[in-house]
């Protein structure tokens, strides 16, 4: 098991978004989170990823317990995240993006800066590589010199995932990464999506795009109110009326998907 | 060689398309050249341009300093005249009380605004923008007050009667006939070094870590930037940078006095920054030898008028409008900072 929760709970004042989580996910697997907005999902990863630790519960990434490890130090340990607002580091070139990323693969410090060491240059050599790799990977290379809030909408998604992806993760968050996409972006990022699985890359998805989320995910977990209330396959999460009286609505929206 | 030219790629062309490289040489030149003519005839540049010049180089090494803070993190001090105290307060004490060396107490001064810089520094952790000011103003108060109620530390008048620092067993200050010429040279190779560590510094591990944690704090977290420690580290860069300018203020005023903290000269290097483009080597220093260099001129126009008041503090206020309004990322700043501006 490549993560695991244990009765999460995050409480904001009396507000409980998120009540007694149990959640793990495969190494290689592709995990769905789904439901309404509000529900907690967000929360969830906020609290995975050490932004906001859980009130009570544990996290355990890789057999260690994160729970109360700091954001910066998770990263480090193989797990990227993207956001649902976009978060790039606008005013900075894509390709400064990732080098930024690398941060954590780095360890030079000011010293090596300055007498521009042997360690400096080889990093500086590796930053350049993954700027190539990563960006070819989402297919923005060509947009390496633009500032990142100039770029159009679907590309900021794509490189957030391209972003996450020089941090050299094992586990992937991907929060909304189709939220804002015309249905050509979709395809394609169902397209980079397949592609990280096929390289061996565990991935967690939160997602309204049922039509994708019915594609690619290998198990859907529900969350309404700040609780898990469903967790199955595709099929079955479809089936399910308590999802249907929550979520989905009594329109057929994933059969013929999965 | 050819890998340095590659690395400097984004910041070549400094005047008239010379790189950083060749502007060191050239200036380097055109200072000697000032200061060998000072000597050989006399008065041949007033002692006042001198003085002026000096001040540029002073001030510049204070708007680079500041530029870790300002420009590349992206916050606001009101309070970097503390740094230029507490290195120029060091070096006086220094020098008058234990006969020490200039030379050594440059790297004291260093470390002890280094060390002042970490309580500053973990205690704006949380906070920016109008509230990081006012710590920034207060933490720069307490030193004004502590240095003025202390009367080791001279009390309101300050400590007076600093030796000058020796060059090879000569005084810097007889290096050049009207002794501002080793200072000038001094400052300028400062300013120079600490170029260089910027433009190291930017393209480095730390300086994207900078970076990121300007542009956005919780993606900086998200990509395994540890923003605590690198807050800490930009604000102790600052500090010694200035603290190195006060050290060489001490001894070129040869006296120290509780104004170098006063919050105007904090005010003052802050609009360096602003005024020059903020994360712009070059934009810093012209930033601030411009500053330096306009007041100055404007308090000449009183006389060439013949006016009864000097009139130069309206229009120094009305030029920093107009240059504000014209140009908001700086004269020599990079232009997305203006789109950014708007957008906010």
């Amino acid at each position: 098991m490549l993560l695991e929760t244990q009765k999460i709970v995050k409480a904001f004042g009396g507000l409980m978004a998120n009540h007694e989580i149990d959640f793990h996910i495969d190494e290689g697997e592709i995990v769905a989170v789904i439901g309404p907005n509000g529900s907690g999902k967000t929360t969830f990863y906020n609290v995975i990823t050490g932004i906001t630790p859980a009130t009570s519960g544990r996290v355990i990434f890789r057999g260690k317990d994160i729970t109360r490890i700091s954001p910066e130090k998770i990263t480090s340990m193989g797990m990227a995240r993207t956001f649902q607002n976009i978060r790039l580091f606008g005013n900075m070139t894509v390709a400064d993006n990732i080098v930024i990323a690398r941060h954590c693969r780095r360890n030079t410090g000011l010293f090596d800066a300055l007498i521009h060491s042997g360690r400096q240059k080889k990093e500086e050599a590796e930053a350049e590589e993954a700027v190539r790799k990563c960006l070819d990977y989402v297919g923005i290379y060509d947009k390496r010199n633009w500032k990142a809030k100039n770029l159009p909408y679907g590309m900021q998604r794509k490189l957030e995932i391209a972003r996450a992806l020089a941090t050299e993760p094992s586990l992937i968050l991907l929060d909304e990464p189709a939220a804002g996409m015309n249905p050509r972006e979709k395809e394609e990022l169902m397209e980079i999506i397949r592609r990280l699985k096929e390289d061996k890359y565990t991935i967690i998805l939160i997602e309204h795009a049922m039509r994708m989320v019915m594609n690619i995910a290998e198990r859907i977990v529900v969350f309404d109110h700040g609780q898990k209330i469903a967790e199955g396959l595709p099929r079955e999460i479809c089936d399910n009326p308590i999802v249907i009286e929550s979520y989905l609505g009594k329109e057929d929206v994933c059969h013929g998907y999965a | 060689m050819e890998s340095k030219k590659k690395a400097s790629a984004h910041k070549t062309d400094w005047f008239f398309g010379l790189n950083g490289t060749a502007t060191f040489f050239v200036s380097l030149v055109l200072i000697l050249v000032v200061c060998y003519i000072n000597n050989t005839i006399k008065n041949a540049v007033p002692t006042y341009f001198q003085h002026v010049i000096v001040n540029c180089l002073l001030n510049a090494v204070l708007a680079l300093g500041l530029n870790f803070i300002s420009g590349y993190l992206g916050q606001t001090s009101l309070g970097h005249a503390v740094f230029f105290g507490i290195g120029a307060y060091t070096t006086a004490c220094l020098l008058k009380y234990t006969g020490l060396n200039f030379w050594v107490s440059i790297p004291v001064g260093m470390i002890a605004a280094a060390l002042a810089a970490v309580p500053l520094a973990l205690s704006s952790l949380r906070v920016k923008g109008q509230f990081l000011i006012v710590i920034t103003y207060a933490f720069c108060e307490i030193f004004r007050y502590i240095c003025i109620n202390t009367p080791a530390l001279g009390g309101n008048g300050g400590l007076a009667g600093i030796q000058s620092p020796l060059v090879f067993g000569t005084k810097i200050t007889k290096i050049a006939a009207t002794n501002k010429g080793g200072y000038m040279i001094l400052l300028f190779l400062m300013v120079s070094a600490v170029s260089y560590f910027t433009w190291r510094v930017e393209r480095s591990r730390t300086g994207y870590a900078f970076h990121a944690i300007r542009e956005d704090e919780i993606a900086a977290r998200a990509m395994g930037i540890n923003i605590k420690y690198f807050k800490v580290l930009a604000m102790m860069i600052s500090a010694t940078i200035c603290a190195m300018a006060g050290s060489v203020q001490a001894a070129f005023a040869t006296m120290v006095s509780p104004e170098l903290f006063s919050s105007a000269k904090s005010i003052q290097i802050l609009t360096f920054v602003v005024i020059g483009g903020r994360m712009s080597i070059k934009g810093v220093i012209l930033g601030a030898a411009l500053l330096t260099i306009l007041p100055e001129f404007l308090h000449s126009i009183k006389d060439m008028f013949s006016m009864s008041f000097d009139p130069w503090t309206i229009l120094y206020g009305i030029l920093l409008v107009v240059m504000m309004r014209v140009r908001p990322q700086g004269f020599w700043g990079k232009k997305d900072v203006e789109a950014e501006e708007e957008e906010a």
